[in-house]
């Protein structure tokens, strides 16, 4: 049975910048550059297109090998649920219509992703500090 | 005004819907608030303040300009100390706390709740009705940062229901052209704003500014506020280092209200034309301009924003996405001179439009 993917709206939104994506955790900051030939994959991706129907697509573009490109997609699908940007479609939410993947990269290049986490250090507030744990807060009188 | 003493102690499980109506319940027994109308972009609020004599937010608020239209939303801030409206009896935990001032264990889909810490005060937010309660036990006591950028915490929500963005940048313009200047604290964006605002450009915040990407790009001003730190790389000559108030001490940081009459002010909106990331280099003797990476400058904005958000999910990532993708993106390089700073980049707007 084939597999397919909805992008977790609940926490990430993504933006296509030229040749690569941003997927941005809204709640934290955090956010994830998807290069190589993970952009062109992404908007399949996240439109519910079965995963073998993306891989063949990539494959049959850049003249990689399907079971190379198939193996790759995989383990970037998989990272990707796995740090719950992806969230697992049941079988019956694949989307079936045709997605347009004749644009992307002429070559393969993997699909290559990077995680950025350099929020912490803009934090300004601390607003829990002041929580006593016996009495809550705010404390007054 | 009659004082009021209401009985606010809650007793078992509550909810922020109950919270919220016993506030409101208080606000219905009250009389004569001091009333604002704030410019919110294409909309108005109101802002309804109960017992006071003087507001903390009527300087830094962009006054609306047609108190009979129907506003967008509606503010109600308790003063406890003018009006006896005691705190509504209620302790939050560590667990009810979200990341700055949202009290997540206090929100749902309907209700977002606020502990406003540095006045040790309270707010409810109704997203169905749109309307905001404020408890704060004085308003003697708001805190310079609120004064300066009044229910910024709020405005984001706001913002993002109305399909618009709270960004954390400088907008400064000409003629019906504005730059957007993102970017970290310390690089150089109210260092270019307060030189702009001097040189009589049109100003539209230095730090907080509600933008539009649709149908056309836009910058609406918010506050009529101005902060600066008084170590920074230069400061205009029309500002002091003792000007203004103190607003952050450690820092350096010190705020004004702009004079009503400043022609700076003439406009309060203005077509987006260009974005700015500036960085602070002592060692040019000439300031440099060239294209910026969007990716780079849209991340830095967004990263920025959403490090001083309350808002659950920052609603500004696409619009800037979307102004980064149609708009030239610059990256200046600022020298101590200041005014070769502005004609630099009023050199650029002009080519850019």
């Amino acid at each position: 049975m084939t597999q397919s993917f909805r992008l977790n709206t609940e926490k990430f939104a993504s933006q296509s910048f030229e040749d690569e994506v941003i997927v941005l955790d809204a709640t934290d900051g955090t956010y994830y550059a998807l290069t190589g030939n993970a952009p062109e994959a992404w908007a399949a991706l996240i439109a519910s297109c079965p995963i073998d129907v993306v891989s063949s697509a990539i494959a049959a573009r850049t003249g990689a090998s399907e079971d190379q490109v198939a193996a790759d997609l995989k383990v970037f699908a998989s990272a990707m649920v796995a740090e719950t940007v992806l969230l697992s479609n049941e079988a019956d939410a694949t989307n079936d219509a045709p997605t347009d993947l004749s644009q992307g990269r002429p070559t393969y290049e993997g699909f290559v992703w990077d995680k950025h986490s350099d929020l912490d250090e803009l934090l300004l507030l601390d607003p829990i500090h002041e929580v006593n744990p016996e009495k809550g807060w705010p404390h007054i009188g | 005004m009659a004082a009021h003493r209401l009985e606010l102690t809650l007793s078992g499980p509550i909810t922020p819907k109950d919270l919220f109506t016993r506030l409101a319940e208080a606000v219905s027994t009250l009389q004569e608030p001091l009333t604002h109308r704030w410019a919110f972009g294409e909309q108005e609020i109101a802002v309804q303040i109960w017992g006071a004599q003087e507001s903390p937010y009527v300087g830094a608020l962009e006054p609306g300009t047609d108190p009979v239209c129907e506003p967008v939303y509606t503010i109600d801030v308790i003063c406890s100390k003018g009006t006896a409206v005691p705190w509504p009896g209620i302790h939050f935990a560590r667990e009810d706390f979200g990341r700055n001032r949202r009290l997540d264990g206090w929100s749902n889909d309907c209700f977002e709740s606020y502990a406003l810490r540095p006045e040790k005060g309270l707010a409810v937010a109704d997203k169905i009705s749109r309307r905001a309660i404020v408890w704060l036990p004085s308003l003697d006591k708001v805190d310079p940062h609120e004064r300066a950028a009044p229910f910024r915490w709020l405005a984001e929500s706001i913002a993002g229901s109305l399909g618009q963005g709270v960004l954390h940048c400088a907008a400064i313009g000409q003629a019906d052209r504005a730059v957007l200047i993102t970017g970290r604290g310390g690089i150089g964006k109210s260092t270019l704003a307060l030189t702009a605002l001097g040189a009589g450009w049109s100003y539209f915040g230095d730090d907080y500014v509600l933008v539009a990407s649709e149908p056309e790009p836009r910058c609406f001003r918010l506050y009529r506020s101005a902060k600066w730190v008084t170590n920074g790389l230069a400061l205009p000559e029309w500002i002091s280092r003792d000007d203004g108030i103190s607003v952050d001490p450690k820092n350096r940081k010190r705020m004004i209200f702009l004079d009503k009459q400043s022609p700076a002010l003439a406009k309060r909106e203005s077509a987006v034309t260009m974005l700015l990331r500036p960085r602070i280099d002592p060692a040019l003797t000439r300031p440099e301009i060239a294209p910026a990476n969007p990716r780079k400058l849209v991340m830095d904005a967004v990263i920025s924003t959403v490090a001083q958000s309350d808002a659950a999910h920052a609603p500004i990532f696409a619009p800037l996405s979307d102004m980064a993708r149609r708009l030239p993106c610059r990256e200046i390089g600022l020298s101590p001179d200041l005014s070769a700073n502005l004609q630099l980049l009023g050199d650029n707007l002009d080519e850019a439009a």
